[in-house]
């Protein structure tokens, strides 16, 4: 979330083709939230959860300024569990994996699975320096 | 140098992190298949489940 009002950046990939969408905080509360804007190109979307007010959005931060080695910190829902939080570091920048024009990835050995999609990748300010959106393994990428 | 610890980090930055939820709905309920082709799919699926115990009868005899 990136204003106390309640907009939310995400992947594209997590809303799309959805018929309604739901936004749940840490604190249980719900809000139905719509999409403002999306982007398939860089997987980016936009979403507003109505009614929301008098949140606290994260702060977006510098990921020019991150250096290979530097810790991070990823959280979402991983498999459905809900505000898991991993850490690790930063493995590489610039990586290239074959998806779509603007392919330029930060990869991290912070565990990411299935449901992390959409959620941040923080720095150790607590600021957000990506969005973690695909995983490689043998099995599923 | 290695973190201490996350934990006033995640704290921190728990109440800004949202699960979404989504409803879609599949618009082809026939896996992509075009109409005649799934009927056609859909007598050999049936054909090949007939055969099952008799191939299997046969490798163990």
């Amino acid at each position: 979330m990136i204003s106390s009002d309640g907009y939310i950046l995400t992947n594209n990939h997590v809303i799309n083709d959805a018929t309604q969408i739901k936004i749940k905080l840490s604190d249980g509360k719900e809000y139905d939230a719509k999409v403002v804007g999306r982007d398939p190109k860089t997987d980016l979307a936009l979403l507003k959860a109505e009614r929301a007010s008098n949140l606290r959005p994260l702060q977006l931060g510098d990921s020019d300024s991150l250096k290979v080695g530097n810790w991070v910190v990823a959280i979402g829902s991983p498999f459905g569990l809900e505000q898991t939080v991993t850490a690790g570091i930063v493995s590489a920048k610039g990586r290239v994996i074959g998806s779509g024009p603007y392919d330029n990835f930060i990869q991290t050995d912070a565990s990411i699975n299935p449901g992390n999609s959409g959620g941040p990748l923080l720095n150790t300010e607590g600021q957000v320096v990506g969005i973690n959106t695909a995983i490689f393994s043998p099995e599923r990428g | 140098m290695v973190p201490a610890n996350f934990s006033d980090l995640a704290e921190k930055v728990r109440p800004g992190v949202v699960n979404i939820q989504v409803v879609k709905t599949v618009k082809n309920a026939g896996y992509g298949v075009p109409f005649p082709f799934r009927t056609l799919l859909v007598i050999f699926l049936a054909l090949s489940l007939m055969k099952i115990p008799i191939e299997s009868r046969s490798s163990k005899g």
